[in-house]
């Protein structure tokens, strides 16, 4: 294993995942695209894990694709097993890439919040929308940057960020690449809340400390409903979803305990069973 | 006062007036309430002669959502009985789409009246109407996660539609409640009122609606719901059947003539 991703469990159920680039803004290359896949793998299925932070090394949360290398990189990926290039080969590789870096931090049955402590760009932008909080740096800078190396963008951009913005402000993000600072980004809605720099990782981590502290399981269940909603159920459906769920919640001591405190007029005390 | 859980009012000025009646419980969501609560809805989207629903809660909450001293009694309360999954599923999702569906579904304005605590499921039935009023008591949340439950009645569909998914999510996860202010600045109500006159402004506003062209209305909410799960190409095209049909209602007919002759239109509802 390489060391551009490092995995820190902590005590209290989060995992600070850190990308660990800094000389390159945290850009991702094959071995931090890798090691990031694994990483979140092994989370996902972990029910020690109660919640998943995400942050960079250094001033940047994450450049997105390292320039650099993208054309060699996605070269090798086409490379079937018969030695040459292949169209469909990059293309299923690519999404597989996807599918286990920003598609993993937005389905994994726990809460994932990006502690987005400098430049998140391009993909980097696109991580930080696919988890389901996003906290920020005052020094934080987003940017869908795709179009600056033409571009139509990768990792989820497109069905995340109209549905953290809005249609109209996404447009508009996509086609001007600009810069959107921490205020400006709060102001959106695209950042949940704004910290100090100085104190921006304890703060970040003790946010994340309280989701870790919640009812997990019901967490999860809440963000299997939240997304067949964002994926295009019908109310009918995701009304179903819900009752499903709620009928899966029924057994858990999470519930039966947080049910015996709300009685007493205690605060829960959740385990994530 | 009658101690039925659901009340409600017909008022001449077209407004059906909904208060969910159960205040020494905080309105909680019982099975009897939501069957009521059901009935009434229904009957208001059959009744020509209401033209707005406006829901309210008696006492000093809307409602608190699931009755937790009915879980904690028995722990099939949360689904409203079943053993099996399929069956308390299924009367969940029954209970849930009588009412926050019927809410959505319904061809006329629905008007939420936020007059205190609006939380769990009660959230759902708010996030179902057309318009939320807030008093300036009204506090809002999800709270799912208090009692270790992922949701219900329609919030993780409404929920993201209202404040975009990223506050929908943090909203969820974190169970923040939120006052009147912080309720409107995200855009979850689109009024506060003074608590003091609360009911009276908001069923005026009410009355406005009421006051409308009550097909179109109606059409337009099956436009926007359409809209949410459909292509742009079919959307077209359910908008253009509506205003098919639009175009041989009085009310279409007779705005076009007061439009004509610079005067204010009447509608009737037909």
């Amino acid at each position: 294993m390489n060391d551009t991703v490092l995995v820190d469990r902590r005590d209290d159920g989060v995992t600070l995942v850190t990308l660990n680039r800094p000389e390159s803004l945290n850009a991702m290359n094959t071995d931090l695209s890798d090691a990031l896949r694994a990483a979140l793998t092994e989370l996902a299925d972990d029910p020690a894990v109660r919640c998943v932070a995400l942050t960079g090394q250094g001033r940047a949360f994450c450049a997105g694709g390292d320039v650099k290398s993208m054309r060699e990189r996605s070269r090798l990926e086409g490379i079937g097993p018969d030695g040459e290039y292949h169209t469909d080969v990059a293309i299923r590789a690519m999404q597989d890439r996807q599918l286990e870096t920003s598609g993993l931090l937005h389905t994994m049955p726990k809460p994932t919040v990006a502690l987005v402590n400098g430049y998140a760009i391009g993909a980097g932008f696109c991580f930080a929308l696919a988890c389901d909080v996003r906290l920020c740096s005052e020094k934080a800078k987003f940017g869908m940057a795709f179009r600056n190396v033409g571009l139509p963008g990768d990792f989820g951009g497109a069905y995340f960020l109209p549905r953290v913005v809005g249609q109209g402000l996404a447009r508009e993000i996509f086609f001007g690449g600009e810069v959107i600072d921490a205020e400006r980004a709060r102001a959106i809605g695209l950042a949940n809340h704004v910290y100090p720099a100085d104190d921006f990782l304890a703060e970040g981590l003790a946010y994340a400390g309280r989701l870790a502290q919640g009812p997990t399981k019901a967490l999860g269940r809440m963000k299997a409903n939240l997304n067949r909603s964002g994926e295009g159920s019908s109310l009918e459906e995701v009304l179903m979803s819900e009752a499903i769920n709620t009928r899966m919640s029924r057994d858990d001591r999470d519930h039966a305990g947080a049910v015996e405190a709300f009685i007493r007029g205690d605060k829960p005390v959740f385990s994530g069973r | 006062m009658s101690d039925a859980p659901i009340l409600v009012d017909t008022r001449d000025d077209g407004v059906a007036l909904i208060t969910l009646n159960r205040p020494d419980r905080l309105n909680a969501m019982s099975a009897d309430l939501l069957a009521q609560l059901a009935g009434a809805l229904t009957a208001a989207a059959a009744d020509p002669a209401v033209r707005c629903v406006a829901i309210t809660g008696a006492g000093r909450a809307f409602s608190a959502g699931g009755d937790v001293k009915d879980m904690a009694a028995d722990r099939r309360a949360v689904t409203f009985g079943g053993e099996s999954d399929e069956e308390a599923s299924g009367l969940l999702a029954r209970a849930a789409q009588s009412t926050t569906g019927a809410i959505y579904d319904l061809p006329k304005p629905v008007v939420a009246l936020i007059n205190g605590v609006a939380v769990g499921g009660a959230l759902g039935l708010v996030l179902a109407c057309d318009v939320r009023l807030a008093s300036s008591r009204a506090r809002l949340g999800t709270a799912f996660r208090n009692v270790g439950l992922s949701g219900d009645f329609g919030t993780t569909y409404l929920l993201p539609r209202l404040v975009g998914w990223g506050r929908a999510r943090e909203l969820f996860l974190s169970g923040d409640l939120l006052d009147a202010e912080g309720a409107r600045d995200i855009g979850l109500v689109t009024a506060v009122y003074d608590a003091d006159s609360f009911l009276d402004d908001a069923l005026a506003y009410c009355a406005g609606l009421a006051q409308g062209p009550t097909l179109a209305f109606g059409r337009m909410k099956a436009n926007l719901n359409f809209g949410e799960g459909h292509s742009l190409r079919q959307a077209l095209a359910h908008e253009a059947l509506n205003q098919r049909f639009s175009a041989l209602d009085h009310d279409h007919h007779d705005a076009a003539v007061a439009f004509a002759s610079k005067q204010e239109p009447v509608f009737r509802g037909r």
